[in-house]
């Protein structure tokens, strides 16, 4: 699952948000905020890592068993999909 | 993460917005597509220099205040020649910080006090400018033509 290029990770206060740039803002307006963990997932995504992959760091990072990260990536995924964030592949 | 909100809407439940910028009428602060901004609810009276993000029909316009009056503000875009008229009910939000180039500032920062306030001064010679070279080049163009 790869990020469409253009989005942009801010962190205004104690909120994080992400919005669109370049030629991306011309489909996509507006802000997504995100809390911790989904920042989080955001970045792992963004890095190019796979859904497999960001549950295994999702894990090792707050110290929650495999199977509660990839409930947790699942969830965020499928929303990030809904609000048409990846590429096609 | 899939909820539409107007801006007057996630002004009003987060307390800020932010965007992307589109356009060049806030050139050269603002490029197309390039620069973001956090735009914070209005908590008083816009002063001049301040620039509001405001309602035109539709459209959100980002211009900046270059005049303060009674029941009213003279805005004018940094890259326009034209000012107009807005009152305080269009007024959606103002420019508290902005990404310019991922490089952070605020509005309180030195180097773009200096700015607004050079640019705005400068603004009148550059208008005229701007005036002059579309006279000429239409003069131009009727002797080409010719």
């Amino acid at each position: 699952m790869k990020i469409k290029k253009g989005f942009v990770m801010q962190k205004i206060g104690d909120t994080t948000v992400v919005v669109s740039t370049g030629e991306l803002s011309r489909e996509f307006h507006g802000m997504i905020e995100l809390n911790q963990t989904a920042a989080d997932i955001w970045s792992y995504f963004a890095d190019g890592l796979s859904q497999e992959e960001a549950a295994k760091k999702l894990s090792e990072e707050y110290g929650i068993s495999l199977e509660k990260a990839q409930e947790d990536i699942a969830k965020i995924a499928n929303k990030m999909l809904q609000a048409g964030v990846f590429e096609d592949e | 993460m899939n909820e539409q909100l107007s801006a007057e809407q996630v002004l009003k439940e987060k307390g800020f917005f932010v965007t992307t910028t589109s356009g060049v009428s806030m050139l050269p602060l603002f490029s197309d597509r390039r620069d973001r901004i956090v735009i914070r609810p209005v908590a008083d009276r816009l002063k001049k220099y301040d620039v509001p993000l405001y309602r035109r029909g539709e459209s959100l316009v980002l211009h900046r205040v270059i005049g303060v009056r009674e029941n009213h503000y003279i805005i004018r875009g940094d890259n326009c020649i034209e000012r107009e008229t807005v009152k305080d009910e269009q007024i959606v939000g103002v420019l508290c910080e902005f990404y310019r180039k991922d490089k952070h500032y605020t509005v309180n920062d030195f180097s773009y006090r200096l700015y607004s306030r050079l640019w705005v001064f400068i603004s009148p010679a550059l208008i005229a400018f701007k005036k002059a070279r579309s006279f000429l080049s239409r003069i131009y163009h009727k002797i080409i033509k010719k």
